[in-house]
């Protein structure tokens, strides 16, 4: 009995170690304070601004050897050749744990000669990363220490147009239609609907957007049995936008409803608004007796 | 009489119990809900039926929840109450008598004022957990049909307005304190609640504005839920 309870507690040791192996230290970067955004992709209008990085460190069991060492590199975190430094926080500081810093969009190692930023028809890219030289379980810093890396943050300065979105098919029905279409590209965002009446002067205008996975775009108010001649254009994140995809007429048509068939089959229309209010009445005086009724005795 | 005192401190002592107190019971909630459909049809002759061409054979879902005050208990219990749900179904707009990409639907909100006897008598004395109760009242249904996302209008008139009438319910419940008694008293003594229930009620409704011209939401339907009493 004896050997049985020493080997159940020697198994629930196990299972205890085992369970706090799989939670380690981490260390997060971020561009903003509640650390969900991991990617910036901007334009030539934001070239003069900087950004801000944001870390937090969950030391958990271990502590740290070295300071939080923040870089930039143009190809990946894993690239020593195209490594930068940017910030070093020495781990006694009191932001060592979390905190932040900014980053001027000029200072970037990508931005050199004829791809500065403020270049047209280019696509840069710059990743932050992060690491934190850990001591062993002794507490000691060896020379090859263990060390937590953080997950990596993209900069994208883009100045390309993402290609024109293809449209796949239209239909029109009650004062509306849907277009379906299919968007691609880098970094895209949303797509817009311009529309205008077929033949007519006027200018085309907006008439909807939609994010692009959602793959359907439609434009309402229109007037039944009037073509209207119709285009998509994609946006991406920077705010660039594609050619306009191609030209699509379509008209909407009358389309019966549950109403419109319950009128036309003659149903009988008539509301109970003095019934209804009778009985309305009638409720608000029933709730009236019940909550001025005095409560039975207990 | 001090003997008499003394012995019965002396058995609340050995025992370790407190006699119990039946404590106050005020009020019933019922949460229910089960498959709807309103006679719209029954207006029409036999396939013009709007709510079949533009729904098919679909039934709606109604939810509801009611509240009850119980202000007499002697033979059962008697009881007014007040209880709301919603419904809705949708199907496709017609190009041609062809179904379309475009949805439209029909919706519904029941507003029902209820006199409740509930015969709890063979539970609660004689262990037999079984409740039989009726219901009868007045109701609104609010209701209103959409095109599009937006409410319809044809040949000048919204589709939406208010339709009243008057209903009766007959059903039974399941009091499920038999079944786990120490629970119930838990129950009873951490939030107040005296008795729980599984119920089916059948529900008949004659929603016609009694007899004024207009959509027809009568209906007769099966509704099932729980009920506490508290």
């Amino acid at each position: 009995m004896e050997m049985f309870l020493r080997l159940r507690r020697l198994l629930f040791l196990g299972l205890f170690l085992l369970s706090t192996a799989g939670v380690a230290q981490t260390l997060s970067l971020s561009f903003s304070s509640f650390g969900s955004e991991q990617e910036w992709v901007f334009g030539k209008s934001a070239c003069n601004s900087s950004f801000s990085v944001f870390w937090l460190f969950n030391p958990i069991y271990r502590t740290a050897c070295s300071g939080l060492q923040l870089w930039v590199s143009t190809q990946s975190c894993s690239d020593t050749e195209s490594r930068v430094d940017l910030f070093n926080i020495p781990s006694d500081r009191t932001d060592f744990l979390t905190g932040s810093r900014t980053v001027a969009l000029s200072s970037l190692p990508g931005f050199k000669g004829e791809l500065s930023c403020g270049a047209e028809n280019v696509q840069i890219e710059h990743y932050i990363c992060g690491e934190i030289l850990l001591r062993d379980m002794l507490g000691n810093c060896n020379n090859d220490p263990e060390k937590v890396s953080s997950n990596t943050l993209s900069v994208v300065y883009k100045t390309t147009a993402p290609p024109a979105p293809l449209i796949n098919s239209s239909e029109g029905y009650d004062g509306e239609i849907t277009i379906r279409f299919s968007a691609s590209g880098d970094y895209l965002n949303e797509v817009l609907l311009y529309g205008k009446r077929s033949g007519s002067a006027e200018d085309f205008e907006e008439m909807g957007r939609v994010n692009f996975a959602l793959n359907a775009i439609s434009a309402s108010g229109l007037e039944n049995n009037t073509p209207y001649t119709f285009f998509l254009q994609s946006v991406d994140l920077a705010g660039n936008k594609s050619p306009n995809s191609e030209l699509i007429e379509e008209s909407s048509v009358h389309t019966d409803g549950f109403w419109d068939v319950y009128k036309q089959n003659g149903g009988a229309s008539g509301s109970c608004r003095v019934a209804g209010g009778g009985l309305s009445g009638l409720g608000l005086v029933f709730l009236g007796l019940c909550l001025g009724r005095r409560r039975r005795p207990c | 009489m001090l003997s008499f005192a003394f012995l019965c401190a002396l058995s609340s002592g050995v025992l370790g119990q407190t006699p119990e107190m039946p404590s106050r019971q005020d009020f019933a909630l019922e949460l229910r809900l089960g498959p709807y459909r309103p006679h719209v049809d029954k207006a029409f002759p036999p396939g013009e039926g709007p709510y079949r061409q533009l729904f098919g054979k679909k039934r709606m879902l109604l939810s509801e929840a009611e509240l009850d005050w119980q202000f007499f208990h002697g033979f059962g219990s008697l009881g007014v109450g007040i209880a709301s749900g919603y419904a809705e179904v949708y199907g496709k707009a017609l190009i041609g008598g062809e179904p379309s990409l475009q949805t439209t639907s029909l919706k519904i909100i029941p507003i029902k004022f209820l006199f409740v006897w509930r015969m709890d008598i063979f539970a609660n004395h004689f262990d037999i957990p079984l409740v039989p109760y009726g219901k009868v009242g007045l109701m609104l249904n609010h209701w209103w049909s959409t095109k599009g996302g937006k409410t319809s209008e044809a040949a000048g008139e919204k589709a939406r307005g208010w339709r009243s009438g008057y209903l009766g319910v007959a059903g039974i419940a399941v009091q499920l304190d038999a079944f786990e008694r120490q629970l119930a008293k838990d129950f009873q003594a951490s939030m107040g609640i005296n008795h729980s229930y599984v119920f089916a009620e059948y529900a008949f409704e004659q929603v016609k504005s009694f007899g004024k011209a207009g959509i027809n939401l009568s209906a007769g339907h099966w509704m099932f839920g729980l009920a506490f009493e508290f």
